[in-house]
């Protein structure tokens, strides 16, 4: 299906205005983009708006004793950015709640499996119904 | 003055009010649901951190456990990344069993929900005549691979056996079959004017006014939204089979729409079965894989059309015998994420036939 729009471009178009590092990756169709925690929100938004517009699951890894969290953004022509920020001590970030609704459980996951701090994420009611330490990946 | 109601994992699972535990509170006032909370977790298993612990070339037997209705899917799933990552060309003969299986799979996933659905509006023949006709489906499974949900049909390099023209013959038979089944259904539920007075208009989506919880599937295409990855997505052999993209019809975006996408897929995949079978080339079923393969270091974003809407998962590989991440993204998360929405202002009867029209799997939502 081609529609003549081409959301892999206009995401790189946006990172490279913001001096941000694009890696490609294996398939032709998805890319990736780093950016610091500060920037992450900022960064969800402006690909969204290039035309990102299904989030398609927030989540972290450890990758040679780095954690990364990423999110997988496709556009309705199926092409993906992965939006990845390297987590160090002390770091928060924004939630992309406001931009994708459905952006709170990933990130409910993120805080339990990883540990990672997401301002506006509840702690109050865990979503894996495990009151104690929680799961370690 | 409004009442909360409590259905708890094991009233859910037990009584078969949906496809695994989760609880259900609901806030009911004057017989309608004010609001609605799904708590999820009671069938984690952490199956996403075991398969970095194992081989890749077994890794597939804990990927088909994500959702056992759609076990074939969730192992094509994982080792389509693999085989991507790791540059593995399967052999043409096992792409096309592959697409077999998966439409036999879809077929058995579908009428299983169509099961769920008559249980949840109570209307016990139309369930008893689905559970009749998915046993063929089992039946089928058994009869290629030993297991009756699929488990280990499909494997790392290929399938896990060449497909026999008895297992052929039995398929058309079970197609045939599920002819009759969908008549059956038709004069039951589908052309039942009361159940479709009672359902049409119910809980619709909003899908008109955007996507904002990333629905994929039968609820998206009910909705009349165009979007099928084996028609667009290249993946297997799917665009060879030369079949026409089906026409969009729009069922409805409510749960009688919904109920009637999964009867028209149900003959979409008999009429893809049929292509299969008649252009299926003879040819090695798979190609050897050891317990010492090895993948390329790099990641791969697998996605594929399955039964409920698109898988995704993530394979992300650092040189070793094990991925060093691997993430499935399941489409009933977003199903189980708008319940809460479109459940309002409903009567409380009505909460188990929506969350059977949306499909459900709690075991792909958990993982």
């Amino acid at each position: 299906m081609s529609s003549g729009f081409d959301f892999l471009s206009k995401a790189v178009e946006v990172a490279q205005a913001n001096a941000w590092p694009v890696a490609a990756t294996a398939s032709p169709r998805r890319k990736i983009i780093s950016v610091s925690a500060k920037d992450w929100y900022r960064a969800a938004e402006l690909l969204e708006e290039a035309g990102g517009v299904y989030l398609i699951f927030i989540s972290a890894m450890k990758l040679k004793n780095k954690l990364f969290v990423l999110a997988e953004i496709k556009s309705v022509t199926m092409d993906c950015i992965s939006l990845r920020t390297e987590i160090n001590a002390g770091d928060k970030l924004g939630s992309l709640n406001v931009i994708w609704p459905q952006a709170d459980w990933h990130e409910q996951e993120v805080f339990e499996s990883f540990q990672v701090e997401i301002e506006g994420v509840s702690r109050n009611k865990k979503l894996f119904r495990r009151e104690e330490k929680p799961l370690e990946h | 003055m409004s009442t909360r109601l409590n259905w708890s994992p094991g009233v859910v699972a037990g009584r078969k009010m949906a496809t695994g535990p989760f609880s259900v509170e609901i806030e009911e006032d004057s017989g309608l649901i004010a609001d609605a909370k799904f708590g999820i977790g009671y069938i984690h298993r952490g199956i996403e951190k075991q398969l970095t612990f194992m081989p890749y070339s077994i890794g597939s037997a804990y990927a088909e456990k994500v959702d056992f209705i759609a076990a074939p899917t969730y192992a094509l799933a994982f080792v389509g990344a693999v085989e991507r990552l790791a540059g593995i060309e399967v052999p043409r003969s096992a792409q096309y069993a592959r697409v077999l299986l998966l439409e036999i799979n879809r077929i058995y996933s579908h009428i299983f929900s169509i099961a769920e659905f008559s249980a949840s509006i109570g209307h016990e023949p139309a369930m008893q005549f689905s559970l009749r006709t998915m046993e063929k489906y089992k039946d089928l499974f058994e009869l290629y691979c030993g297991s009756r949900l699929g488990f280990g049909a499909i494997r790392l390099g290929g399938v896990f056996a060449e497909v026999t023209e008895g297992f052929l013959f039995r398929t058309e038979k079970a197609l045939t079959d599920t002819k009759k089944y969908l008549e059956e259904l038709d004069t039951l539920i589908a052309h039942n004017p009361l159940v479709e007075q009672r359902f049409r208009g119910l809980a619709p989506t909003g899908l008109s006014k955007g996507n904002a919880f990333g629905l994929t599937g039968p609820i998206l295409r009910a909705a009349g939204v165009s979007t099928d990855l084996r028609f667009s997505g290249g993946y297997l052999i799917y665009q060879e089979l030369k079949m026409e993209p089906p026409p969009i019809w729009t069922f409805g975006d409510d749960v009688w729409g919904r109920f009637l996408q999964k009867i028209f897929e149900i003959e979409q995949s008999i009429g893809i079965i049929g292509a299969v079978i008649h252009s299926l080339p003879r040819g090695a079923h798979a190609i050897p894989v050891g317990l010492d393969f090895i993948a390329a270091e790099g990641e791969w974003l697998e996605t594929i059309e399955g039964p409920r809407g698109q898988i995704n998962c993530l394979v992300v590989s650092e040189g070793k015998k094990s991925p060093v991440r691997v993430k499935f993204a399941p489409p009933s998360l977003s199903a189980v994420r708008i319940l809460p929405k479109i459940l309002r202002a409903n009567r409380v009867e009505d909460l188990w036939p929506v969350v059977a029209s949306l499909d459900i799997s709690i075991s792909e939502v958990d993982r």
